[in-house]
């Protein structure tokens, strides 16, 4: 079986599939995954989420959706948009010299699927093993994502556990090098990321960590959530470092619990800025 | 806590950087580049053989290239060759896993060819786009 380890939607635009690499970059240091099994796949999903920059959405913008599972022996990327599905189209003559997204997905999966249909969207699903001597069967086993809005930032959602921190820095790391924050201020971005993911998972629904980060011009807002009532404060307590009076959340320039309209789940925001 | 001087990618600088060896532009394609990229190595790179010196692009500091860039290199070797410029492609240690990987995929490394020294793709790029 396999378990579902990340997902993330950012809006289907060019500049964040680097984001997506380094999301899998993460996910990869936690499986140990061979570094070339990483690198083929890095390109493989780079072509498929470009493919739905240039092609979903005809022109507006719209989600790009990656739902990453693996079963300790093949990691399965799903990259799914929700536009009007693949039309056939004669090819524009200023691709016409090259067309080779494909190919290249083919040539360095272990095996790929593509899914969908008109107005269902479509769904590029890769699949490539963790170690390259490994004979594995490709079991693809992809749950349905959510809704179809076009997110205004990056949302991931990750299994607790070993995977949170790798993959949450780097993705906290790349929106903070965007946004032009400083090394130091980058590395306090990416103190805040570890702890909330030293965080207890059971103060999290269904043991999935909930990560929204809306990127502006010069701060990155952090969402976490939804949480169990009270584990917004528990998480800003978890901060304070022992002896010296200090917290992280000094760091930050804004935090603030938002409670959840009926009472329940909650939602720590925290706003980080480039320079203070 | 996670190193963000660790993590790969866009993190390192990506800007184009043209340094020159005798007569020849070589360009270093630092970092990450895809469809972000494309369009302003596709600009420099025509710029340059407009200006009419041999050009060698060096990946040895390149650590992805996606299928944009690919399209990118070979329109402007075509446009070079047409010109009558030398236009050579040299990888190096430092080059990426992946840069590796997709250049033999394609078969671009021996078609291009992919020089494994910058010398030697200058030493080409100088004797004119002969092949």
């Amino acid at each position: 079986m396999n378990a579902a380890v990340l997902r993330l939607t950012v809006p289907a635009r060019a500049e964040n599939v680097g984001v997506i690499r380094q999301a899998l970059a993460g996910l990869a240091e936690a499986v140990e995954m061979d570094s070339g099994a990483l690198a083929d796949l890095k390109t493989a999903v780079t072509e498929a989420c470009m493919n739905v920059v240039r092609h979903a959405y005809d022109g507006h913008e719209g989600p790009l959706e990656i739902h990453a599972t693996h079963n300790g022996e093949l990691m399965t990327v799903s990259v799914r948009d929700r536009g009007s599905g693949i039309q056939p189209r004669p090819t524009e003559p200023a691709e016409a010299s090259l067309r080779i997204g494909l190919p290249l997905i083919a040539a360095l999966s272990d095996a790929f699927e593509i899914l969908g249909g008109v107005e269902k969207g479509t769904e590029i699903r890769i699949h490539k093993r963790i170690w390259v001597s490994e004979d594995v069967e490709a079991d693809g086993a992809a749950a349905d994502g959510a809704g179809p809005a076009a997110p205004s930032g990056t949302d991931m959602r990750i299994a607790a556990g070993a995977m949170v921190r790798p993959v949450l820095a780097r993705v906290i790391a790349i929106l903070a090098a965007r946004a032009d924050f400083s090394i130091d201020r980058l590395s306090d971005a990416v103190l805040i990321g570890d702890a909330v993911s030293a965080h207890a998972a059971s103060d999290f629904p269904d043991e999935t960590v909930g990560i929204k980060i809306e990127d502006e011009e010069s701060s990155l807002e952090v969402r976490i959530g939804p949480l169990a009532v009270g584990a917004g404060e528990r998480m800003l307590g978890e901060m304070r470092i022992p002896g010296i009076g200090a917290s992280l959340a000094q760091l930050v320039e804004e935090t603030r619990i938002e409670t959840g309209e009926d009472g329940g789940a909650e939602h720590l925001v925290l706003r980080i800025s480039q320079g203070r | 806590m996670t190193e963000p001087e660790r993590t790969d990618g866009r993190l390192q600088e990506n800007e184009l950087k043209v340094e020159h060896d005798g007569g020849v532009e070589i360009v270093l394609m630092p970092g990450e580049h895809d469809l972000t990229t494309a369009a302003s190595l596709n600009d420099r790179l025509a710029a340059l053989v407009d200006g009419g010196s041999p050009v060698v692009i060096d990946l040895s500091q390149t650590s992805f290239i996606d299928s944009s860039i690919l399209r990118v290199l070979l329109e402007a070797r075509r446009l070079a060759h047409e010109a009558g410029i030398g236009f050579d492609v040299a990888a190096g240690d430092g080059t990426g896993e992946g840069v590796t990987r997709v250049l033999s995929v394609t078969g671009l490394d021996s078609t291009l060819p992919v020089f494994s020294s910058r010398e030697d793709a200058v030493k080409k790029a100088s004797s004119g786009p002969g092949a």
